[in-house]
């Protein structure tokens, strides 16, 4: 529609940015957060038509929900959209059978989950871990593996059992245990996905002794396809974190792995951050304390989770006054150095809020750079059941470099928590998946 | 050494100079190294606007920015003696400001960046009108990092604004809305306006 025109030329019919030539306007649109762009989008028609184009939103998928994620969308509706034929009239977008933009709202709108228990093998028939809580249980290279936990009677253990699952979610889980050295037994420890690998870190035995051991794991396939998983113990130096349970830990990129809190000697709750940095082989790794004020509070119990874009999002637990809290903290990781902002909300605004608070929980990233957080316990000692889903975005600004005293974000939108539907929600093993709707 | 020559021994100098951290390297100009291997004055080369004004300006510090201009000294289409680069798109005014631009970066790159973002800040304060301008001159030259900045600029002056400031500050006169569309928008969200 419009040439490049000539600087220097002053008939504009109003104003320059109308004018400039779609590109830019895309590269300036791909900057802006998305109530910007709606707000854009009712500034004049122009700007209307042009923030309407499914390639602008297909751009906007990539940056907020994930190149993967967008590339394995396209994958799966090409091969399962054979019928199409007979109205592909798109021609740059072949088997394109749903908007960008419809995708990108579904995903923001997205309220509830359903729940898929997996299905057991009869008993006697195959091993299966027993009964045990404050265990690890992680999802890498296509398997699930589960270490440690305390059992009845306050007993540790110390076994690790693997079991593939790859993407097939129906089939029955096949528990193997696996005989190799392992960490001595454990409850409290925590256990993180770094790539391939899984870094153990910490816990308690029932002895009541907090370690600070650091070990890795990692899946191995044999040639008969049957699966293998093998410890070894990671060699930190001199320097390592006060031995503790019950803390929280996350990778915050392929190289560094964080951790915060917990219970440490003599029961007393910690409140110090630590990153353990990789060496490249993954043969050795440093521990470094991060120092920063302010901090959050000591705790245990609470979840820490990497939501991308170097951010990471710490949020409950219980507090040295046994008290439950419910506050959020984010660590952002790009700068040089690493820096906890609290973010505040207002209670008020937020239905059912009351429970938000909580401890023993588990927080997981979702699509679009969200919280998933479920159960854990309250300050009555109520075990919770619901999904709730802490949206960081929601927040008017994020400007991190801003950052100076007032180092708080207060947040205004309620949207910042919602409260998901779920639906047949026992107990045991269960995959929680999200409710999206591509097509009608 | 022929004029290629120097082009490309600048070009390995500038990849393997150093910055400064924490003061311990200095960075050695690559014109002053040029200048101390060589002894050739450093060369100008001339710009002319769509105003048919004449611009002389330093050839290291265009062709630095300037993919355009890096292109036409590279392959030989301009010769020092007698040619000028006319720049029909540009006015006198914003090329001024574009060499002004690129002139600063590369004598300051060595400054802190609270500095280079102070003065860029400083010297994007023009009215939209002009920052229109820029971004064509920009985008012509090929000058990746002003074309960011402008980028950058643009996109704070929308962000976090309700749509009237934003008709306001764009100078958007006519919506071209429907008087019943306008109406059915301000109702349906009016924290936006």
């Amino acid at each position: 529609m419009e040439e490049a025109s000539a600087s220097g030329n002053h008939s504009y019919s109003g104003s320059p940015i109308t004018n400039i030539a779609q590109d830019h306007l895309l590269t300036i649109l791909l900057l802006l957060p998305i109530d910007a762009i709606f707000s854009l989008s009712m500034t004049c028609k122009r700007l209307r038509a042009i923030t309407s184009s499914d390639t602008l939103w297909k751009y906007l998928c990539k940056r907020d929900l994930g190149s993967s994620c967008v590339d394995a969308l396209i994958n799966s509706n090409s091969s399962s959209s054979s019928s199409s034929s007979i109205h592909n009239n798109n021609h740059h977008n072949n088997h394109h059978q749903f908007s960008w933009m419809r995708l990108y709202k579904q995903v923001y709108k997205m309220d509830s989950v359903t729940c898929h228990r997996f299905s057991e093998p009869q008993h006697g028939q195959l091993d299966f871990p027993s009964a045990r809580a404050s265990h690890s249980l992680n999802f890498v290279s296509n398997c699930l593996v589960l270490f440690g936990g305390g059992c009845e009677g306050g007993r540790h253990l110390d076994d690790t059992w693997v079991a593939y699952i790859g993407n097939d979610f129906r089939s029955m889980l096949r528990w193997q245990a696996v005989n190799s050295t392992s960490p001595s037994g454990r409850f409290g420890h925590t256990c993180v996905e770094m790539g391939d690998f899984l870094v153990l870190f910490g816990g308690i035995n029932d002895r009541g002794n907090r370690q600070n051991d650091t070990w890795m794991g990692q899946v191995t396939y044999n040639e008969n396809h049957s699966v293998a998983f093998s410890w070894k113990m990671l060699d930190v130096g001199a320097v390592a974190p006060p031995p503790r349970g019950a803390h929280a830990a996350c990778s915050i990129d392929d190289k560094r792995m964080l951790i915060h809190g917990g219970i440490g000697l003599h029961g007393l709750r910690l409140g110090d951050t630590w990153v353990l940095e990789f060496s490249d082989s993954r043969c050795f790794g440093t521990w470094h304390q991060i120092v920063a004020q302010p901090s959050p509070a000591p705790r245990s119990g609470h979840t820490l989770t990497c939501i991308g874009q170097s951010r990471t999002i710490l949020f409950g637990g219980r507090g040295l006054g046994y008290e439950v809290l419910g506050d959020v903290w984010m660590l952002d990781t790009c700068q040089g150095y690493l820096k906890w902002v609290p973010i505040l909300y207002d209670l008020q605004g937020i239905p059912h809020s009351v429970s938000l608070p909580r401890v023993g929980h588990t927080a997981t990233m979702v699509l679009g750079g969200r919280l998933l957080i479920y159960g854990g316990e309250d300050s009555y000692r109520h075990r919770k059941n619901d999904f709730w889903v802490l949206d960081v975005s929601a927040i008017p600004c994020t400007s991190m470099q801003h950052s100076t005293m007032s180092s708080s974000k207060r947040v205004k939108d309620k949207n910042m928590w919602k409260r998901w539907k779920s639906s047949r929600f026992d107990r045991e093993l269960f995959l929680v998946e999200l409710v999206l709707q591509l097509r009608d | 050494m022929t004029q290629l020559d120097r082009l490309s021994v600048y070009h390995w100098l500038n990849a393997w100079c150093i910055k400064p951290v924490g003061g311990a390297l200095v960075r050695q100009e690559p014109e002053y190294i040029l200048l101390a291997l060589m002894g050739s004055p450093l060369k100008k080369i001339m710009l002319c606007s769509s105003e048919k004004e004449i611009f002389s300006v330093e050839e290291q510090v265009m062709v630095q920015h300037s993919v355009i201009i890096n292109n036409m000294i590279e392959d030989g289409s301009y010769n020092h003696e007698e040619s000028k680069i006319p720049l029909d798109c540009v006015d006198s005014k914003t090329l001024k400001k574009v060499i002004d631009y690129c002139t600063h970066h590369t004598h300051h790159h060595n400054d802190n960046q609270e500095d280079l973002e102070a003065w860029d800040a400083q010297f994007l304060n023009v009215d939209s009108n002009g920052l229109y301008d820029l971004l064509m001159a920009a985008n012509y030259l090929e000058i990746r990092n002003l074309l960011d900045l402008i980028y950058g600029t643009i996109k704070n002056m929308i962000k976090g604004k309700k749509i009237d400031e934003i008709r306001r500050i764009f100078n958007i006169k006519d919506h071209g809305f429907t008087p019943e569309e306008e109406e059915q928008n301000r109702k349906e969200y009016p924290h936006f306006y």
